[in-house]
């Protein structure tokens, strides 16, 4: 069955529209503020007169290709491309600075590729294993998993920790604008219509590091990179071998966050970077160019956009809005996902997951052929970046809802962005405040009325003990470390 | 890069194109394209019937039909977008009733669902269940009744509002189930929260029950509709297990902004009437598992104006059922 779907998934039409996949895919990506769901939803009509295999190998190209797009832009211009890579700026943007573009879009393009392959062997392998935890995780379980991503905000920071807090508290203020989940009553919307919804998170993130990093490229003249080189790719490929670990780490994140629907790969990659810099023994050096920074959310991102296919096909329901979309094709082509799709639709379903599979090699040859192009992006003077990266930001921020008020949003950002880079204070912290506000929020209010409002619910199952002693030992483990060193040296004596 | 200046040239150049196909044009309709707002995102039960349509639509009025997902606020968000709109045809909203009433009656949206003119509805019968745990020893409304009287049994759905949500009051104040409502983001979301154990009940779409029914994580005890639903017969309404006013129909079409012109409507009523009745669009129809049900201008209106109504009628349950 595997040879013929593998057979199916590489006849010439199908590779022709891998390609085709591919390319628009990195087109989108790499537009700012364009992510996967944007790329995935814009296509999906086109496939309506295609062949069922040949439709979801063309939206799985697509689907993995924006995913890995995303991250050019953000690496070379400091524009997150998509919710996705916003942590792909932080150690990939000051990599292009010190002329290594090149090797950065190379570990990206392996790093994604990598996330790629170990999230479609869970896919085929321990999906089982991976849907049950899902199951276990309820509304106590998610208000946990955000509490401990919130407890790693001061490592966020760089070195400035109390800013680092104070800003990720007004990122969760942020997020409380809008209607209340569980409620639906409105608050702080001054009346608007256009609050109703909340914040949206990739306007915000397109101001706060695109529109504002434009600000300081025309200040600064000259070029992205401050000399002349974009260093090599094949350096990135290797360096990403170099750190096996991360990848596998990066990767285990991908896969649990992707496999819980209500997280997504903004969390996801967030999360792989901030546990990579709690383990590093030199997390000072994150955000200052360091691949592992780099290589944990690429691996992360991906992989997670493949553990989100996991809940699609063994239980047939969305593991995420895109994935929504991916069902939504299956279901226009007669096909239904869950259990029985590898039961009654014979060698189409190989041909499906063959087709993932090629996608993700598509497009790491040619992300990595294109990457020098690409790269050169870094060398071309700010005076003709800074126009684009300000066209391209109000554009990605448009066209996500098509409203005028999400540029008024990027603008304002843009500015207080500006005002954070003058002083050097953390801007990543508003944005991981924003991201996590609403998960933690709402399931906060949903296990509460779940446990028939008794606190005692956040409590009442192992993984919830576990993620409560995550948390402990994240903010205690720096003091716990020092105060056993100290004994030892003492005993020593 | 050359890449990106050539695309940015290029939406530059349609972008121009655009504006002066609006300032040029306007005596013969339509002449530009139509833009319909769709209240949810692409792949949903709402946009669905819409994609299906749209090349069909397209095809019958001679002019590019885009679909615009404008998600939030259950919807209400587009719809009050759509609401202040031109009314001159060109933009159209994409919803389900009896939703857009509930998220006017009971989320307060800045809209007025009867004063949108009616258009034409696409597809119905998008039927929502009542779900269980597989494993619950709970198997019969009677079952449910019995067990929530003594404390309300904790129900997963998607959204205050919702058509799911109205389900879960009409169920609370006719056939006596206490429930607590717990609303999640999505139904899917809701769906794997029941099968996972953590709520008692689940209500929500049959399309994201069905699964997992079928998986034996869930068990589905009763469906929303006047009738039995068409491609799952098995499962028994609430209103023959002796319930009448447990019924909740459901339409998907689309709407104009108050004050669209009369000759504008008809034109669009008759391209919208031939695009239904082509055969291919009924074969693609069926292929994605939608149930037809083509109305046009005032009889849309007026099963939109009764759907309407039933919600108004609910409103105390309905605000009631809101947690705090």
């Amino acid at each position: 069955m595997w040879l013929e779907g593998f057979a199916i998934a590489l006849q010439g039409i199908n590779i022709l529209h891998l390609v085709m996949g591919t390319l628009i895919g990195l087109l989108v990506g790499a537009m700012p503020g364009l992510g996967p769901m944007f790329g995935v939803s814009l296509m999906l009509p086109l496939t309506f007169g295609m062949p069922a295999a040949t439709a979801i190998i063309f939206l799985s190209a697509v689907h993995a290709s924006t995913a890995y797009g995303d991250s050019i832009a953000s690496i070379l211009i400091n524009t997150p491309g998509g919710v996705g890579s916003v942590a792909s700026c932080w150690d990939g943007y000051p990599m292009a600075q010190q002329g290594k573009a090149g090797t950065a879009l190379g570990i990206s393009s392996t790093s994604s590729f990598m996330g790629g392959i170990i999230g479609w062997v869970s896919l085929m392998v321990i999906s089982p294993l991976l849907i049950l935890l899902a199951l276990k995780m309820g509304p106590p379980e998610y208000f946990l998993v955000a509490i401990v991503a919130l407890s790693l905000l001061a490592m966020a920071s760089k070195g400035k920790t109390l800013v680092g807090l104070a800003l990720g508290g007004i990122g969760l203020l942020l997020a409380f604008i809008g209607g209340d989940p569980i409620t639906s009553s409105s608050r702080f919307t001054f009346g608007t219509e256009y609050l109703e919804d909340g914040l949206p998170l990739v306007p915000v993130a397109l101001g706060l590091f695109a529109l504002s990093q434009a600000f300081v490229l025309a200040e600064q003249g000259g070029t992205i990179a401050q000399i002349r080189s974009i260093g090599r790719i094949r350096d990135g490929l290797l360096e990403t071998f170099r750190h096996f670990t991360t990848v596998i780490r990066g990767g285990i994140a991908g896969i649990i966050l992707g496999v819980m629907p209500a997280l997504g790969i903004s969390s996801a990659s967030i999360m792989a970077y901030l546990v990579e810099k709690r383990v590093s023994k030199n997390p000072e050096t994150f955000g200052t160019g360091n691949p592992r920074g780099l290589i944990a959310p690429e691996v992360a991102k991906n992989c997670c956009i493949i553990a989100d296919l996991i809940p699609t096909f063994t239980l047939g329901i969305p593991g995420s809005s895109v994935t929504a979309l991916f069902i939504a094709a299956l279901t226009i082509h007669g096909l239904q996902p869950g259990v029985k799709f590898f039961q009654e639709s014979g060698a189409l379903p190989y041909a499906v997951f063959a087709g993932i599979l090629l996608a993700q090699i598509s497009f790491f040859v040619i992300g990595l052929l294109l990457a020098r192009y690409f790269a050169r992006a870094v060398l071309i003077p700010n005076a003709l970046i800074v126009p684009m990266i300000v066209f391209l930001s109000t554009i990605g921020s448009f066209a996500m809802r098509n409203r005028v008020e999400d540029i008024l949003v990027t603008i304002l950002f843009g500015y207080l962005g500006y005002l954070l880079h003058k002083k050097d204070y953390p801007a990543i912290c508003i944005v991981l405040g924003l991201v996590l506000g609403d998960i933690t929020e709402a399931n906060f209010h949903r296990a509460y009325l779940i446990g028939r409002r008794s606190y005692a619910i956040f409590v009442s199952s192992s993984i919830s003990i576990v993620l409560i002693s995550i948390t402990l030992l994240s903010i205690t483990g720096p003091y716990l470390y020092r105060l056993i060193r100290k004994m030892k040296k003492r005993v020593k004596m | 890069m050359c890449k990106r200046i050539c695309f940015s040239l290029v939406m530059g150049v349609l972008l121009v194109s655009l504006v002066s196909v609006d300032s040029f044009s306007q005596e013969k309709f339509p002449s530009q394209p139509i833009r319909i707002v769709a209240t949810h995102a692409a792949g949903g039960t709402t946009d669905v019937p819409i994609r299906v349509f749209q090349p069909f639509a397209q095809k019958a009025l001679g002019v590019p039909v885009v679909i615009e997902n404008m998600v939030g606020g259950g919807g209400n968000t587009a719809r009050a977008f759509v609401f202040k709109q031109k009314p001159d045809g060109y933009t159209l909203l994409g919803t389900k009733q009896p939703s857009m009433s509930g998220g006017e009656i009971v989320q307060g949206g800045k809209f007025e669902s009867l004063k949108f003119v009616a258009v034409f509805n696409i597809a119905g019968k998008n039927y929502n269940c009542l779900a269980v745990p597989y494993d619950s020893p709970l198997k019969t409304l009677d079952d449910l009744k019995k067990a929530s009287a003594s404390k309300p049994l904790i129900t997963a759905g998607p959204g205050i509002g919702t058509n799911a949500y109205m389900f879960a009051m009409l169920l609370k104040r006719y056939v006596g189930i206490n429930v607590e409502y717990v609303p999640f983001d999505s139904g899917a979301d809701a769906a794997l929260a029941l099968a996972g154990g953590k709520t008692q009940i689940g209500v929500g779409n049959l399309e994201n029950y069905w699964p997992l029914h079928e998986q034996k994580k869930a068990r589905i005890l009763a469906t929303a509709g006047p009738e039995r639903d068409e491609t799952h017969r098995q499962f028994p309404t609430v209103v023959e297990q002796g319930y009448p006013q447990v019924s909740l129909d459901e339409m998907t079409g689309l709407f104009a902004p108050p004050g669209l012109p009369k000759d504008r409507l008809e034109i669009l009523i008759k391209g919208f009437t031939k695009a239904a009745a082509e055969p291919e669009f009924k074969a693609a129809a069926l292929k994605a598992n939608l149930t037809l049900l083509p109305l046009a201008g005032d009889d849309y209106y007026k099963a939109s104006k009764a759907m309407h109504e039933s919600v108004k009628g609910m409103e105390d349950i309905l605000k009631a059922g809101v947690s705090k």
